[in-house]
């Protein structure tokens, strides 16, 4: 029985190692070499790279990349909650058609659909034309690329990772909890914090690791909405490699994104597994 | 004199595809277990939480002891409800269930304490209360849901079939320790129930509804004894009603011929003028009275 469970779990244990684990050790490895002087690398080991991390220059670009990723992840999750609620709610016919309707942007590639908003906020696109016809002047280019939209950008690719474990909670959530409250004498806003809210924990955290993880690493869509003043970790790792041929360097912030995922992670997983405290 | 509790005057109600409740009328007193009995569908439920403030009717009036409540939201109520399936709050403790209506009102953490401790001690579950609900059984989640009802002092105590999801043996002992508390509490109870011989064993009067409709208020016994309708009488009285022709009426008994020629003796509640030899007559044989077929 042990031996046929192990067994089975070959297959995925194959696919971690190989395709997870190792990639990991060698950009672990990449990240302890020296920028070579034709854009490879040699094998001389130090922890220099790490240290140039810790510039301001690029300390700027985390703290940067953290507050668009928390700021997503928190939008997310209000959206997210009140999108969930109405879906759950809505008639049961009707169900099954949100839940694709929220899938379906999926089937679009995300760099088509983030290139599709720049063209339709850009220079001549539809909605400058419109306002135009409006005779609402617009700096076409300011207009269509700023951190507005990378928030527009970030918040509707990722919303979907919220709303369906906060859906699927929403639909186990026992509205009769609800009446009880207000019969106990609870307004909305109590029953809200004190009844709902608590119930949907587990689902609002693992849409928080679903949102916040990818968000934290992001650069299609700053990179198209945000423009070149809008730099996240996501796009500074992109340039170390494909720019700047510093792949030590990209190697080294790589590691340190990926240990600060895995701490912020297990954090939230742990107030979430925590037995539900008042 | 017993006081009038809780008036309801002309309540109604529609729901888009029927009417639930049709301008229905009724007393309760003070300290009266009133039970709301009915088939599935009746609209008993929909009054109780109409009552409680769930729902709010099209027209009519809710008073307690004179004053008007039907304007006021749920949560400004002075009832409190226990329902079908509990609803207690999954992620808290027994005691933080019971003690969640009493922090909403303010009051100092060690009167909230003792009076928790008090409103377990009443359902017999002091040992419980730092359990969770999902590790409760139903009768001890009922219970719960009883305490965190009480523990507000309500005026009046609304249930919901709060023993339909038990088994029937737990059931029966619930109910007489519903009975048992009511009667020591001296407080006003409205109960609904589908359950005849729930209703028959706990109340001091029953409403017995059908369609929306009010079909007969009276206690237990009166509605034994004189069932005025057919309804009231097949739902009572269940299988046992007879049909068949009326044959010889004297000053108390009848005699009836049924389908396969045998003879029904009984007693009758309709005036003797009315009966004619040769009519289609219901004989029910739990108080064997007879009413008028096609009622």
């Amino acid at each position: 029985m042990n031996s046929r469970r192990s067994g089975l779990s070959l297959p995925a244990l194959f696919w971690f190692t190989g395709f997870i684990f190792i990639p990991l050790l060698i950009v672990l490895a990449v990240s302890l070499a020296t920028r070579g002087i034709y854009g490879g690398f040699a094998w001389d080991i130090s922890f220099a790279n790490f240290q140039r991390c810790f510039s301001e220059t690029y300390l700027g670009i985390f703290f940067e990349s953290l507050q668009v990723a928390s700021i997503t992840t928190l939008m997310c999750a209000v959206i997210g909650t009140l999108m969930a609620w109405a879906m759950a709610t809505a008639a049961p016919r009707h169900r099954y058609f949100y839940v694709c309707a929220v899938a379906l942007p999926f089937l679009t590639n995300l760099v088509i659909r983030i290139y599709a908003i720049r063209v339709f906020v850009g220079f001549e696109g539809p909605l400058q034309s419109f306002l135009m016809a409006l005779g609402i002047a617009v700096d076409p280019f300011s207009f269509s690329q700023n951190q507005w939209l990378v928030y527009y950008g970030m918040v509707t690719t990722y919303l979907p990772f919220m709303v369906l474990p906060l859906y699927g909670a929403f639909e186990k959530f026992d509205f009769n909890l609800v009446e009880a409250a207000q019969d106990l004498g609870a307004g909305p806003w109590r029953i809200l914090f004190s009844v709902i809210l608590p119930n949907l924990k587990r689902a609002l955290i693992s849409g928080a690791i679903l949102v916040f993880v990818p968000a934290m690493g992001e650069y299609v869509i700053p990179d198209l909405l945000g423009g070149a003043k809008n730099m996240l970790l996501g796009n500074l790792i992109a340039e170390e490699f494909l720019k700047a041929r510093d792949w030590p360097l990209g190697s080294a912030i790589s590691i340190l994104l990926i240990a600060v995922l895995l701490l912020v992670a297990s954090a939230l997983m742990k107030f979430g597994g925590e037995k539900h405290g008042h | 004199m017993v006081k009038q509790m809780l008036e309801l005057l002309n309540i109604g109600k529609s729901f888009s595809s029927q009417t639930a409740l049709k301008g229905l009328s009724l007393t309760i007193k003070e300290g009266e277990f009133f039970s709301l009995l009915g088939p599935s569908g009746c609209g008993k439920t929909t009054l109780l939480r109409i009552i409680a403030g769930l729902e709010n009717a099209d027209h009519g009036e809710i008073r307690l002891k004179g004053e008007r409540v039907d304007r006021l939201p749920a949560m400004k109520r002075p009832f409190n409800m226990v329902f079908q399936r509990y609803a207690l709050f999954p992620h808290m403790t027994v005691e933080q269930n019971v003690a969640y209506g009493l922090k909403l009102k303010k009051i100092n953490p060690d009167e909230i304490k003792s009076e928790v401790a008090k409103a377990l001690a009443l359902v017999d579950m002091s040992s419980f209360h730092e359990r969770r609900p999902e590790t409760l059984s139903g009768g001890q989640a009922q219970r719960v849901a009883i305490a965190r009802a009480l523990v507000n002092k309500p005026k009046v105590l609304l249930l919901d079939e709060p023993l339909s999801a038990l088994d029937q043996k737990l059931r029966e002992h619930m109910q007489k320790e519903l009975r048992t508390l009511q009667r020591k509490l001296g407080l006003t109870f409205v109960y609904v129930t589908h359950d005849q011989d729930e209703a028959f064993a706990l109340s001091d009067r029953i409403a017995i509804m059908d369609h929306g409709v009010l079909e007969y208020v009276g206690s237990p016994k009166e509605i034994f004894e004189v069932p005025e309708t057919h309804f009231v009488s097949t739902f009572i009285g269940q299988r046992s009603h007879l049909l068949g022709e009326l044959t010889e009426v004297s000053s108390e008994f009848l005699t009836l011929k049924l389908a396969d020629g045998s003879l029904v003796k009984s007693r009758y509640n309709m005036p003797a003028s009315q009966l004619k030899p040769g009519m289609k007559l219901h004989v029910y044989v739990r108080k064997a009275m007879a009413v008028e077929a096609g009622q």
